[in-house]
């Protein structure tokens, strides 16, 4: 077999060795291609960065430290050094010799020290040896110490150990000898060295900045300890974790710690002093809130995925599930940083704006998280807007339904009025609350309509049917619509209703109707008796009594009834055409189980059969049933039905592809799909086929963008994560007693008028959003002050310190019974509320909570003065002008309160304040007015402790305070005019928590 | 432009019908095996070949879908290993015809010739692997740098995804299962296919084709063979990871993958057929299995025993001959479990055929 490869034994051997020396290259390179694919993390960058932006910083720092150095002692310390240095090189020789004398200190005493212990080691191991030979033995009294060997071989140790003692004495005087040596040098350049401690004690921020600012600054050997391989050790650039015991992730069925690994990356979101960085190395924007140490949610408590969601343990910025907040957003991160959606990931990162709404994760359905001014608004709104009446939500199941009962419709509206507002419910009224049901978007065929406009009247005449009759049991004449109308604006009207000739201030979702038009709507007859005694009519409504006098009605009646809508006045209502009434009822009864299996015919006969009235009516059961229109209003034969809707208590918790998203095209998130439904809630039905009665039904809020916005903050917080304490917010029991409270406030609303949280957060002067922010000042709370916006003064006053300030048997009073009023000046009225006992009490446990004071208070006591004391307080009271604008014993008169700009019958009468005010408080006041009693006229007379009245008991500020205070609460037990607050009404509070029964009948 | 272009997906969505493109497969199997080998053999229809499919997935990718499909990570190397295919297919193939050619001239196939002249293992064949290894190590790298694996989250028991698939080498099997009961799809066939190919050596008893490509001493072999593996098992697997989407519905290659997409689903039982279609025993299907299904076990057993004989006495005669019983009989078996997967796939399509023999019962269903 002749061939070449016989001869070379290597066939085509160049070929091979070029293949395998180019394949070796290719397969170098690769491999570092890998390692540095694998190495270079996006965190990593990101790290480099962050420790360049550090250096910046501290270099910042550096130069405004230097800047705050005093020039002045520095020059002064440096000529201190520069001349000791002098003085030293001068004596120079004395100054070599004394250093050589040290060294030769030193080195004797090092001798004699090593002389010292190398003896003593071998005496130790003598003495062991000893101890080992015969110290047992003489323990165990196998052996007398007297043995011969024994003592000889005792006797040899201690001979070495006075040789040891020797050595130690000659190594003590050695060093004897280098330390007064020692201080002999120091107090040579004693000078130098006091000068050189002062510079430092002038650096010491400076070299402190600085020594940070080198562990700051990226070097050569910092990048090698992260290079691979050797990044084992102590990495410069290693992965933050928070770990967090205490909440668990749930990976479908099995509970794993959560770890967030954002800090890896956004490593400034605990630090202040990096807010306007760019991402990711900005710093939280709410820190006395959120992360920071001395916050109620530290860092190291909460992580970040708690509250925004995403993957946690991810560290690359798509994979870690980042959502943008808008379009925008989306577009500048696909460009930056190659973002896309993450389809796997089921937590995604909330997008920012619904944040929030996390809060009540942990914060499970209180009326108020604190701080979350956004979270509280959007659950009122869901609130307002009635979300509850059919889609239960966990926690609010003690509503009452959010619509007006139905159960006496027929006493108070015609039915031409029901059939032509159910019809469109904002053709009556454009701020009508009220959701259209009927004729929307997804009602497409003329067949159609004809169905619903035969279910609206059936509907009608249905509620009317079941109506029970109602007669108003009062009336008046009509009186001046213009003072009707003067009347509305300061009574207290305002506080929840809104009218079109005020202006508005809060949006449609709000505690009462609009009434821009309710002269179209109610009877004089029903209006004026519901102005005088509302739960005449309704039972179950909040809709207080303002004590309105027969005239007071006359006026507001006509005042209300002249408020008419013309056009709504004038539209058709149309008449039902029975045979398509028949048409539909069939439809429904041919799914009605109790018609199973149902055929036409079977259906035809049975209603062949009804009468005319009960064909209406069971279409019109039907119909409501099937609209749901109990989940909101009150109905006989519906009182225990649930709402129609889904529950939405873990609506957050939700998976996308469980939503329907008909035919559109948008992205599939949850909150977009809220955003759809509640933009148009038939959307979902666009260009899908189907029948009647599966359109979908829920009714249309047609919802602005913020409105929307705000209930899909308060959807995305309500989820199934479960999460136990100690993370979760477990209410205390003082907080359980608030939360009572609260809950009855907001059911009355008392925060239509009142400042009681004080959730409003003033923010500072120089804030770009001040203006803005102020815009929203009486959003959640006080809201009818807005009406008095240039005096509050002249507006309900402010319950902000409430707790502390009155006592709660006199709260309990003044609920029950308003109308002795304090400030008289003031037109607006406290309304009478009506509430139950039971209610009375929560809302006073909840003040006494809020104040931290013992509940039930503690007794009445008397006050008593000396004559001194007396005297002193009256010449107070005198310098201090108390009586312009309180009076004592008496309300002010009409023509003190006439008088411009006058403070009387704004200020209470100082002597009702025995019984009603606490002591603490006063004096509180007394020093902090406007922060006791916001807006309040009040002047504060003790400016930082400041006393005005030096002369008075010398200038003692705090006693002072103390002494008026204790007159102030004097003025009412002396018989000055008015009996004490709580002798007026005693009462006996039974707190509902704790089954105690309380007896606060006065002190007498 | 548009309208052209709508009609051109369109057809090719339709083309790409399981019955359509199946039968247009069987077709083209023949056609290039039998008819235009040689035409086949070319390097220019490999180039042809290789070149269109390129340019038409290209093309194809303007369309969102079929360039979400294609460039998933999984899916790219599956889109890669098709170019192979070809590849390996047309080279066997070119190898044959020449090697043919010689024969029928009386020479020595090609690698007779080359066999006369040896090289050594070392360093020759092991230095040749070691570049190879090295070769392949280099792709598998750039493999995991550039296709990041797709890892998702933890599973979730409760909500699987959909659709859910096998493997993409095991979704020739998943795609059996449309067609038969999970017993057979997922048992006895891959059993079959496993032994099947463990007993090749010992039925195939021709020495020719030994060490050399050759169509024409070993027709019977490499045909059987061939349709195996591209019909009834890499074009399964092209459906299984292009057509089939949501619910395993089919998906032309242009349409969306729409999660409600519906496809009328009536199938129907031989039995049902038999009794309900033609009214006997009134119309109700027989309490007893046996005389219920009477009708489909003569069938399936008529189908193995009228089949073997066939085989026996005409068909393969001279192969029994050759062969003798034992080997001849596991051949038929064989052979004809896989002629069952077409037949009951044309069933399927044409009758709209549930079951042959349906026992859900017993949960035996053929």
């Amino acid at each position: 077999m002749a061939n070449n490869a016989s001869d070379d034994r290597f066939y085509k051997g160049n070929i091979l060795i070029k293949a395998f020396a180019i394949s070796s290259i290719v397969m170098l390179v690769f491999t570092i291609w890998m390692i540095l694919d694998d190495f270079g993390r996006e965190w990593k960058g990101y790290q480099s960065q962050f420790m360049a932006l550090k250096a910046k910083k501290y270099q910042e720092q550096i130069e405004a430290a230097k800047g705050a150095i005093d020039e002045g002692k520095l020059k002064e310390s440096r000529d201190k050094l520069a001349k000791a240095e002098d003085e030293i090189g001068q004596k120079s020789k004395e100054e070599s010799k004394l250093e050589k004398q040290l060294t030769d200190a030193k080195t004797q005493m090092t001798i004699a020290t090593v002389a010292f212990q190398g003896d003593k080691a071998v005496w130790d191991v003598e003495k062991y040896q000893h101890e080992a030979k015969f110290g047992h033995k003489i323990a165990e009294g196998h052996l007398e110490l007297t043995d011969p060997k024994a003592k000889k071989s005792y006797d040899a140790l201690m001979k070495h150990w006075e040789n040891v003692q020797k050595l130690r004495n000659v190594m003590n005087v050695k060093t004897q000898e280098f330390d007064a040596k020692q201080a002999e040098v120091t107090a040579f350049f004693a000078a130098k060295t006091q000068a050189e401690k002062e510079i430092k004690v002038l650096r010491t921020e400076v070299d402190r900045l600085e020594t940070a600012k080198k562990g700051a600054e990226l070097t050569v050997s910092k990048l090698l300890r992260s290079a691979p391989v050797l990044d084992m050790a102590s990495p410069t650039f290693k992965l933050q974790q928070i770990v967090l015991p205490t909440i668990r992730d749930d990976i479908y069925f099995s509970q794993v710690q959560k770890v967030d690994r954002c800090t890896s990356c956004h490593l400034a979101i605990d630090l202040p002093g990096f807010e306007k960085e760019a991402q990711p190395f900005r710093t939280h924007p709410k820190l006395d809130v959120m992360l920071g140490s001395t916050s109620p949610h530290p860092i190291d408590k909460i992580g970040c995925t708690v509250c925004h969601e995403g993957r946690g343990t991810s560290t690359e910025f798509s994979r870690a599930a980042h959502t943008p907040r808008n379009e925008e957003q989306k577009k500048e991160w696909e460009k930056k940083y190659h973002w896309h959606e993450q389809h796997h990931i089921i937590e995604k990162m909330i997008p920012l704006q619904y944040t929030e709404g996390k809060c009540r994760v942990c914060h499970k359905s209180t009326e108020y998280v604190p701080k979350a001014e956004k979270l509280n608004h959007s659950v009122q709104l869901v609130r307002g807007a009635g979300c509850f009446g059919c889609h239960r939500i966990e926690g609010w199941d003690h509503m009452r339904k959010p619509a007006p009962s139905l159960k006496r419709v027929k006493g108070k509206l015609t039915r031409d009025w029901i059939v032509k507002w159910v019809r469109k419910p904002r053709s009556y009224n454009e701020w009508a609350r009220m959701p259209a049901q009927f004729h929307q978007g997804n009602i497409t065929s003329d067949e159609f309509h004809q169905y619903q406009e035969a279910e609206l009247n059936a509907l009608t005449d249905y509620i009317l049917n079941e109506s029970e009759d109602y007669k108003p049991n009062y009336y008046t004449s009509l009186g001046n619509k213009d003072r009707g109308k003067e009347l509305f604006g300061q009574v207290g009207c305002l506080g929840c209703h809104q009218i079109n000739d005020f202006p508005r201030t809060r949006g449609r979702w709000t505690q009462a109707p609009d009434l821009s038009t309710v002269g179209s709507k109610v009877s004089k007859d029903w209006l004026q008796s519901w102005l005088k005694n509302p739960k005449h009519f309704w039972q179950d409504t909040v809709m207080p009594s303002l004590r309105l006098s027969d005239g007071e009605i006359g006026d507001l009646s006509a005042y209300l009834l002249s408020k008419r809508n013309e056009e709504f006045d004038k539209l058709e209502v149309g008449t039902p055409d029975f045979e398509t009434q028949k048409k539909v009822l069939k439809l429904y009864l041919l799914r009605d189980p109790k018609m199973a299996p149902a055929t036409e015919t079977k259906v035809d006969n049975y209603v062949a059969e009804l009468k005319p009235h009960e064909v209406v009516n069971k279409l019109g059961k039907a119909a409501m049933t099937r609209y749901g229109c109990y989940g909101c209003h009150e109905f006989k034969g519906f009182e225990k039905a649930q709402g129609n809707g889904v529950e939405l208590s873990d609506w957050g918790s939700k998976p996308t592809n469980k939503l329907d998203f008909g035919l559109q095209e948008m992205e599939h998130s949850n909150y977009n799909w809220a955003h759809g439904k509640l933009e148009n809630t038939r959307i979902w039905d666009k260009g899908v086929v189907k029948e009647y009665l599966d359109l979908l039904r829920m009714p249309n809020y047609e919802m602005i963008e913020e409105d929307r916005n705000s209930v899909v903050t308060a959807l995305l917080g309500m989820t199934s994560q479960k999460i136990a304490a100690p993370a979760a917010k477990v209410l205390s029991s003082r907080e359980t007693i608030m939360e009572e409270g609260q809950r009855i406030v907001h059911q009355y609303n008392c925060q239509g008028c009142h400042m009681i949280e004080g959730m409003y957060q003033a923010l500072a002067d120089d804030d770009p959003n001040k203006e803005e922010h102020e815009k929203h000042k009486w959003d959640l709370e006080g809201r009818i002050l807005s009406y008095y916006s240039e005096d509050e003064t002249l507006g309900p006053p402010p319950l902000v310190t409430e707790g502390t300030r009155v006592r709660s048997e006199w709260v309990h009073g003044f609920l029950n019974n308003p109308s002795h009023r304090l400030r008289v000046k003031l037109k607006v009225r406290m309304p009478s509320f009506q509430m139950t006992n039971d209610e009375v009490n929560k809302v006073v446990s909840y003040w006494a909570a809020q104040g931290n004071l013992p509940f039930p208070v503690a007794p009445l006591e008397r006050v008593t003065l000396t004559a001194t004391q007396t005297a002193n307080a009256k010449a107070l009271f005198n310098k201090l002008q108390c009586a312009n604008c309180h009076t004592v014993g008496r309300d002010a008169t009409p023509a003190e309160i006439a008088e411009e700009g006058s403070s009387k019958g704004l200020a209470p009468n100082l002597a009702r304040a025995h019984g009603r005010l606490n002591k603490d408080w006063i004096v509180q006041l007394l020093k902090e007015p406007g922060k006791m009693v916001p807006g309040t006229r009040m002047p504060g007379y003790w400016p930082e402790m400041q006393s005005p009245a030096p002369e008075i008991m010398g200038g003692d500020s705090k006693a002072q305070m103390d002494l008026l205070a204790d007159y102030v609460l004097s003025l009412g037990q002396g018989g000055l005019g008015t009996k004490p607050e709580a002798e007026m009404k005693p009462v006996s509070i039974q707190n509902q928590s704790s089954g105690m029964r309380v007896s606060t009948a006065n002190s007498k | 432009m548009a309208s052209i272009g709508n009609l051109l997906t369109s057809s090719i969505n339709a083309f790409c019908q399981p019955s359509i493109l199946f039968t247009v497969s069987c077709i083209l199997f023949y056609l290039v095996l039998f008819r235009w080998r040689e035409k086949f053999a070319e390097k220019k229809t490999l180039y042809w070949v290789e070149g269109s499919m390129f340019v038409f997935i290209l093309v194809s990718c303007l369309n969102p879908t079929f360039r979400g499909v294609v460039t998933t990570p999984d899916n790219i190397p599956i889109v890669g290993m098709l170019f192979l295919l070809v590849f390996f297919t047309w080279l066997s193939v070119h190898k044959m015809v020449i090697n043919d050619r010689l024969i029928d001239q009386g020479l020595d196939v090609e690698n007779k010739k080359e066999a006369k002249e040896l090289v050594f293992t070392w360093p020759d064949l092991v230095f040749s692997e070691f570049i190879c290894a090295i070769g392949a190590w280099c792709l598998l790298l750039i493999w995991s740098i550039v296709l990041k694996a797709p890892l998702e989250e933890p599973a979730n028991p409760v909500e699987t995804p959909n659709p859910s698939k096998a493997p993409w080498y095991f979704l020739g099997l998943q795609e059996m299962l449309v067609y038969y009961d999970p017993w057979l799809a997922g048992v006895v066939f891959p059993t079959l296919i496993l032994v099947g190919l463990i007993l090749i050596p010992y039925i195939d008893i021709n020495p020719k084709g030994n060490g050399y490509y050759t169509f024409k001493e070993r027709k019977f072999a490499i045909t059987s063979y061939l349709f195996g593996f591209l019909i009834l098992w890499v074009l399964l697997i092209i459906y299984g990871t292009f057509l089939r989407g949501p619910n395993w519905n089919f998906f032309g290659p242009y349409e969306v993958w729409d999660l409600h997409k519906l496809e009328v689903l009536k199938n129907v039982n031989l039995s049902e057929y038999l009794f309900r279609g033609t009214g006997l025993n009134g119309g109700k299907l027989p309490d007893n299995p046996f005389i219920r299904e009477g009708l489909g076990m003569v069938l399936v057993i008529g189908y193995f025993v009228y089949g073997t004989i066939l085989l026996q006495t005409k068909w393969m005669k001279d192969l029994f001959e050759k062969m003798g019983k034992p080997r001849f009989y596991i051949l038929v078996g064989l052979i004809l479990s896989m002629g069952a997967l077409p037949i009951k796939m044309v069933l399927r399509w044409l009758f709209n055929l549930k079951y042959i023999v349906a026992i859900p019962e017993w949960f035996f269903n053929i």
